[in-house]
């Protein structure tokens, strides 16, 4: 099971870049589960296609507690299993506390073991920004983050913090920043940028994704690429994307 | 395993206090909780409030000890406990929760006078809004509602919880234009003993009635404070209770501490003269008091007293006090230095430079028994633990001494002790202390 | 309503019950708190802490370092202590302020560990749930880390797994089961949570034996099962008839005879018809074992506020969550006997039979703690008061 979280500013494509790669990889026969950490709970809606997912954090307000996995997960496009953390009302209780009571939900109710994926994805909301938001990286959880950022000053700074809080976290065996996908904004000399940002960091650069307007399209009917339309040259550059991030875990 | 007990002679403490120390343990360890640690507790000073109940919102845990010295000391029937659980951290239902609460427990007893709610740490890192949440309750049933803070995580901040908690109590009072010739006393937990002369002398100069929240048997009476035209605050606990009336209520105050050295009694009695605008005729209580001071010291001999924080009592001030009247005391237990110690720390450096100070917390104390440190008295629950051999004072805070009164009494206090000890264990369980 | 409680206080916390566990494990143990939470097991959950020098701290949490995540900051206190005042280990517990901005205290524990060369375990408790969750917590713990790996023959040697004052009492008790050990063959009687220390517990593979007295003994008997092959038995020998079933299984253990046995002690027939027996379940259980062979009640029921363990359950228990639930059960029921702490007899209605007080730390904490009855062997001997109109609040 190769378990990676998604971070990025936000707004920067976490949640599009993440789906469309679980759809790839499912495409390509493996099982995958991702997991939206973010009160929005937007982050499988292009993969849940119809079907409501209730996020786990409406559900315990509602029961209070939550014993079946049936009740917060959905199976989506091509089986993959989609959870949403989802929030508290907005303006009190705590939402880096309720990704940390999520977790602990789905810990309970043994959703790995039931699952069994050989993916799984933790898209998180925008920068580290509380002890909540960092739980993905925590011994346990995700081994692998990957950045995803554009040649953009805030989009690099967003990225720099995150590596910042891995750092911090160094004593701690916290999960590996394995590197950044360049989602393009089509700024000048965008590439370049972020090539060096990346040496800057000490990491690699896997995968560029080019700004499609397909994306758009596809998203406007709660679909990925991937499922409208997999010939599409953006959905190409997704499935490169994927066997890289594949290539990776047998390279480790 | 053996470890020196961390501590500072008197003439250190001053240098350190002159370099802007505050606190024997400037944060920098972890804490030790002997048994002898805590005192009233948020809970017990809340529910000082006549006719009122309170409802204590937190993780079970947390109402633990205040409701067990409930139990002990007779308060438990007014205090109800919502339990917040995990989904309610994360979600802050809690709050609405309360009201349904408040609701149940309405229906359920005899309709009281006022409302407290009383939050914990983990509202305070989820800036839970207790106010507005007093003021909803309040409209729904027409009841004074207030909240208040038991909240140690914000113990070193401007505004810590054993202050807070005095400020909510008298919150209630409304404002009154029309001020009578009357005071209130704040800062202490029990009214001034019926038997001192402040009552005769505030009396004589035309100031009557001296009110207090304890002495208060209605909520009505407790309203009534707000007619008073004058503050006096005995005790620092209670000066953001005493800021927040001076604005609110419009009756501005004084700082009279209660003292035991006789300077500093009539230090205190000159500065009401000067703030009220009266004369009080003290010298005969003064001649009285020496000559009890006298009479007491003769009986009890030149014993060596240990004190500690844990007392009705700024410790420096009675340690000071106690050296006038010709006792030793070699040994002080505290971790707070306040602003108003300053001048007390000085003169016991300057007189007994080798005064050792401790302080309860620092977690060498958790070997401190083996010291066997010997003294003939300690005052003070902590300064009896940590002085095992040792008779115990308690000068607690569940009965207030003022004026020269403060001086008589602890002397008869002292002298019973040493003439009639008690178990120091079973006397401080019974005193359910609550840290 | 959930979670309003009018009557009772609230019970022991979870990190309470950690710290009863390694009490006398001569460990540095820090409870990251504010010093309230500290209080409460220092003040109210410990009859031993007068005393002691037991090393638990609180970690003097405030704001400033929660809100900013300075953890740093703790990690260098703790160094402070460890270097001050050499221990066997160190234990780190949660509490809720921690809960609440999630404080990772396995990763801080990593760190401590990498520091200062000791073993550092580290519990995420937070107060909200009871001591026994912590306390089975803590036992378990402590399997995992101090126990040695043992393939040699079994001793005479018998591991008390339960014994913390929270549910057993400041010791009395669990000194009088140990004497009924010796006598049943076991040179060796080690109580975890009382008497044993590390070097004890590093012993407990080669136990013949293990006995469970609480409910937070149950998981780590069961891991000491799973790893030594130790066979463990559930209860505490009350009353005559209990006691000469107790004492048959240990000796067999052992394949030593049973020592004699004296006849239990029969009320005359239908003196009590149902009884309730309220508290924790491997007590109230035993209770009950004492209430059927000696008393001959028939119908007896557990009902507890704490974990109940299925393998314990009979039917006919319950599982308390409320307040309201004990007094729905005690007006559906009618119970003619009922024993539990004094502090639940606000709950039980205007019941007409008798209740028997048992004190139990985890509820009513200091108020009993220096006069719990004795039990173990002998009948259930406790103040006893006929059951009346709770007092009305007004
Ligand atoms: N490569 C791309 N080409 C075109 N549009 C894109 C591309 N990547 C992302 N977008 C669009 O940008 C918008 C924001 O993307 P997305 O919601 O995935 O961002 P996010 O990082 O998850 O944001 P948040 O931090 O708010 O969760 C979406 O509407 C998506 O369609
Ligand atoms: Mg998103």
């Amino acid at each position: 099971m190769r378990r990676i979280a998604i971070y990025g500013k936000g707004g920067i494509g976490k949640s599009t870049i993440t789906s469309t790669l679980s759809a790839a990889l499912s495409t390509m026969g493996y099982r995958v589960m991702q997991v939206g950490c973010d009160p929005k709970a937007d982050s499988t809606i292009t993969l849940t296609a119809g079907k409501t997912l209730t996020p786990i954090m409406d559900y315990l307000k509602e029961h209070g507690k939550c014993d079946s996995l049936e009740e917060i997960t959905v199976q989506g496009f091509n089986g993959i299993v989609c959870v949403e953390t989802g929030g508290p009302t907005p303006g009190i209780g705590c939402a880096g506390r309720g990704i940390i009571t999520s977790f602990n939900v789905l810990d309970e109710l043994g959703a790995y073991q039931v699952f069994n994926p050989d993916f799984v994805f933790y898209d998180v909301l925008g920068d580290v920004v509380c002890g909540g938001f960092a739980l993905p990286l925590r011994q346990g959880y995700a081994d692998e983050v990957i950045i995803v950022t554009s040649g953009e000053p805030m989009a690099l700074f967003a990225a720099g913090n995150i590596k910042k809080a891995l750092d911090n976290f160094a004593e701690r065996d916290y999960a590996q920043l394995r590197g950044l996908i360049l989602n393009l904004r089509n700024i000048e000399r965008e590439e370049e940028i972020v090539y060096d940002f990346a040496e800057r960091m000490g990491v690699p650069v896997f995968g560029i994704i080019p700004r499609d307007k397909n994306i758009q399209l596809y998203e406007s009917r709660q679909q990925t690429v991937i499922e409208g339309d997999p010939a599409l040259n953006i959905s190409r550059s997704i499935m490169k994307l994927a066997e890289q991030i594949i290539d990776l875990g047998e390279a480790s | 395993m053996a470890c020196a007990p961390y501590s500072l002679s008197i003439t250190e403490l001053k240098t350190a206090v002159e370099s802007g120390t505050r606190k024997l343990l400037d944060g920098g360890s972890l804490r030790y909780c002997p048994p002898s640690a805590g005192g009233w507790g948020i809970i017990r000073v809340g529910l000082l409030v006549p006719e009122s109940i309170m409802l204590f919102v937190s993780p079970a845990g947390c109402g633990r000890h205040g409701a067990i010295a409930g139990l002990q000391l007779g308060f438990r029937q007014r205090l109800f406990f919502l339990y917040v659980d995990e989904v309610d951290l994360v979600t802050g239902r809690h709050l609405e929760r309360a009201k349904e609460a408040v609701e149940e427990i309405l229906a359920s007893i005899s309709r009281p006078r006022a409302i407290m709610i009383c939050a914990t740490c983990i509202d305070d890192l989820l800036v839970s809004d207790y106010e507005k949440l007093a003021e909803e309750v309040e409209n729904d049933y027409r009841i004074p509602v207030r909240a208040c803070h038991m909240n140690p995580i914000a113990m070193d901040g401007k505004k810590p919880p054993q202050l807070t908690i005095q400020k909510a109590i008298h919150e209630f009072i409304p404002a009154v234009k029309q001020k009578e010739q009357a005071i209130n006393m704040l800062g202490s937990f029990a009214a001034i003993n019926r038997g001192s002369e402040f009552y005769e002398l505030m009396a004589g100069a035309g100031v009557s009635p001296v009110r207090h929240i304890a002495a208060c048997s209605t909520f009505d009476d407790l309203c009534s404070m707000g007619r008073s035209f004058y503050n006096v605050l005995i005790k620092p606990g209670g000066k953001l209770a005493a800021e927040y009336m001076a604005k609110a209520l419009n009756i501005p105050y004084c700082y009279a501490p209660v003292s035991y050295g006789l300077e500093a009694i009539a230090a205190s009695y000159r500065k009401l003269e000067e703030q009220l605008g009266i004369s009080l005729d003290t010298a005969a209580y003064y001649e009285k008091t020496e000559k009890a001071i006298n009479y007491y010291r003769k009986i009890l001999g030149s014993i060596s007293i240990a004190v500690g924080e844990n007392i009705n009592a700024c410790p420096f001030e009675l340690a000071r006090a106690l050296l006038s009247y010709g006792f030793e005391v070699p040994y002080i237990f505290t971790d707070q230095v306040l602003d108003i110690d300053r001048e007390n720390i000085n003169w016991l450096a300057e007189r007994r430079p080798h005064i050792k100070v401790f302080t309860n917390a620092h977690p060498s104390m958790a070997n401190f028994l083996d010291e066997k440190l010997k003294v003939d008295l300690a005052i003070g629950f902590d300064a009896g633990y940590f002085c095992s051999g040792a008779k115990t004072a308690a000068l607690s805070m569940d009965c207030q001494a003022y004026g020269f009164e403060a001086a008589n009494s602890l002397l008869k206090e002292m002298t019973l002790a040493m003439n009639n000890p008690h178990s120091h264990r079973e006397q401080m369980y019974a005193a359910g202390l609550v840290l | 309503m959930k979670g309003l409680y009018k009557y009772l206080p609230p019970f022991a916390p979870d990190y309470s019950g950690v710290c009863s566990v390694l009490f006398n494990l001569n460990g540095i143990v820090i409870i990251h708190d504010a010093s309230g939470c500290t209080g409460n097991f220092t003040g109210y959950d410990e009859p031993r802490w007068y005393g002691s020098n037991a090393a638990i701290f609180s970690s003097g949490l405030r704001e400033i370092e929660a809100v900013l995540g300075d953890d740093e900051r703790l990690i260098n206190r703790i160094m402070e202590a460890v270097e001050r005042m050499p221990r066997n280990f160190v234990a780190l517990l949660g509490s809720p302020a921690p809960a609440v901005i999630g404080t990772d205290m396995q990763a801080l524990a990593r760190i401590l560990k990498a520091r200062s060369g000791l073993p550092v375990l580290s519990f995420d408790t937070t107060g909200i749930k009871y001591y026994d969750t912590g306390a089975s917590q803590a036992y378990l713990e402590i399997a995992r880390n101090f126990v040695k790996p043992w393939n040699g023959k079994k001793q005479a040697l018998v591991n008390i797994l339960g014994a913390i004052p929270l549910d057993m009492g400041k010791g009395k008790r669990v000194r009088d089961i140990g004497l009924l050990l010796r006598q049943c063959g076991f040179s060796k009687v080690y109580a975890w949570g009382q008497n044993a220390g590390l070097k004890e517990i590093s012993q407990a593979g080669a136990a013949s034996l293990n006995l469970v007295v609480a409910y937070s003994g149950l998981a780590v008997a069961r891991y000491l099962h799973e790893h030594f092959a130790t066979p463990y038995m559930v209860g505490i020998p009350i009353g005559q008839g209990s006691t000469n079933q107790f004492m048959r299984t240990a000796s067999s253990v052992l394949g030593l005879e049973t020592p004699p046995r004296t006849t239990p002690y029969l009320l005359p027939p239908n003196t009590y018809a149902q009884a309730l027996v309220i508290g924790e379940q491997v007590m109230a259980g035993s209770i009950r074992s004492f209430l059927r062979l000696d008393w001959g009640i028939r119908k007896v029921n557990v009902a507890s506020f704490f974990a109940m363990d299925k393998e314990l359950w009979e039917e006919g228990d319950k599982f308390l969550e409320e307040e309201d639930d004990l007094s729905s059960l005690c007006q559906k029921e009618n119970y003619d006997l009922i024993i539990g702490d004094p502090l639940y007899e606000n709950l039980l209605g205007a019941n007409q039979g008798r209740f028997i007080h048992f004190p139990h730390v985890a509820v009513s904490s200091r108020l009993y703690w220096d006069n719990e009855p004795a039990c173990v062997s002998k009948q259930l001997e406790g103040l006893s008061s006929k059951l009346k109109t709770p007092a009305r609040r007004t």
